[in-house]
């Protein structure tokens, strides 16, 4: 799977939005509110991935456990392809 | 032909093919010479693909010369960024040495609302009715809204720089109403009328100019009739007075 856009970090009054950018970012027309992780999340979707390695990848950069990562990650997905913004 | 024009404090040396970017240019010719910041060099090239680029959308263009002033917009406007300057689409009204910017979809009514400023105070003048460039420097400094060469139709423009206060979208409605709003609220219409590089790094870079713009500028959603006898009051009560703040 693949985001179908590609996303900017932007900070804006202390939070975090994924500005989209390049082709396609016109129709989008939003931003997304996101925090570090789904960023990280978003920037690792901008190149053909599965969710397996997602995961593997922010529990070494969080050195977190599988169990505590793997269903945000799995959620934070769910919704990206509710919202029209992944491709298998 | 080769000529220097400065634009957004920045003197820039072009190489052009064809005069109509010289005739277009003449408000920003300098009077003599000057060490550039930046060069241009058009080639016949650069005015292929664009007009391949030109060909993927709506535009119609049949003059190669208007090929080229496009080239050359381009460039700059990817150029500029270094210097901490970015292209807007809007038109943009001073007073009082403040300058005030309306920007919305092409065909939407900021040509006609201005010209009711300039027609309800006499001091008004445009900085730039169609592509200003502003200049968002890394210091407290207040944004400047520049003058330039690319001016719409109705090349309505002044060579000048302005600091600038507020910018406004605007969106066609029943009533005239006005409210500020963050930038957060307003960020995906904005991106959509400030000119976005395909270059990763300079959108970056764009990015961070429009970050920097909500120190010192306030943003507002006007919501307006241009039929209506208000407009005019409206904006520029809440802009210029600080009105409905």
């Amino acid at each position: 799977m693949k985001s179908k856009y590609t996303f900017e970090k932007m900070e804006l009054d202390g939070e975090i939005v994924a500005v989209p950018v390049g082709e396609g970012a016109a129709e989008l027309h939003a931003v997304l509110n996101v925090n570090e992780e789904a960023m990280r999340i978003l920037e690792l979707l901008q190149e053909e991935t599965t969710e397996e390695n997602i995961v593997a990848q922010l529990m070494k950069e969080y050195e977190g456990k599988k169990e505590e990562i793997a269903p945000l990650v799995s959620e934070y997905i769910r919704q990206l392809f509710q919202e029209g913004l992944l491709e298998e | 032909m080769e000529f220097t024009i400065r634009v957004a404090q920045r003197n820039i040396l072009v190489h052009s093919i064809y005069s109509r970017v010289y005739d277009l240019c003449k408000p920003y010719l300098t009077e003599e010479y000057v060490i550039p910041d930046i060069e241009i060099r058009i080639t016949d090239d650069l005015i292929k693909k664009e007009k391949e680029r030109i060909l993927s959308t709506s535009i119609i263009v049949t003059d190669i010369g208007n090929v080229e002033w496009m080239v050359l917009h381009r460039m700059i406007s990817e150029a500029l960024l270094a210097y901490d300057t970015m292209l807007m689409h809007g038109a943009v009204i001073a007073v009082d040495n403040r300058a005030y910017m309306f920007t919305a979809k092409s065909g939407t009514g900021k040509t006609t609302h201005i010209q009711s400023w300039l027609d309800n105070n006499d001091s008004a003048y445009v900085v730039n009715g169609d592509k200003p460039y502003i200049i968002i420097s890394k210091t407290d400094e207040c944004p400047m809204a520049c003058g330039s060469p690319w001016a719409g139709k109705e090349k309505m423009q002044t060579n000048t720089i302005v600091p600038l206060k507020a910018i406004a979208l605007m969106e066609r409605a029943d009533e005239n109403r006005i409210e500020r709003v963050g930038l957060a609220q307003i960020l995906p219409d904005l991106l959509q009328q400030v000119y976005q590089p395909e270059n990763r790094e300079k959108m970056r870079q764009t990015l961070t100019l429009i970050q920097r713009l909500s120190k010192n500028v306030s943003f507002w959603r006007f919501y307006f009739n241009n039929f209506k006898d208000d407009c005019f009051a409206v904006s520029y009560n809440a802009l210029v007075k600080g009105e409905n703040e």
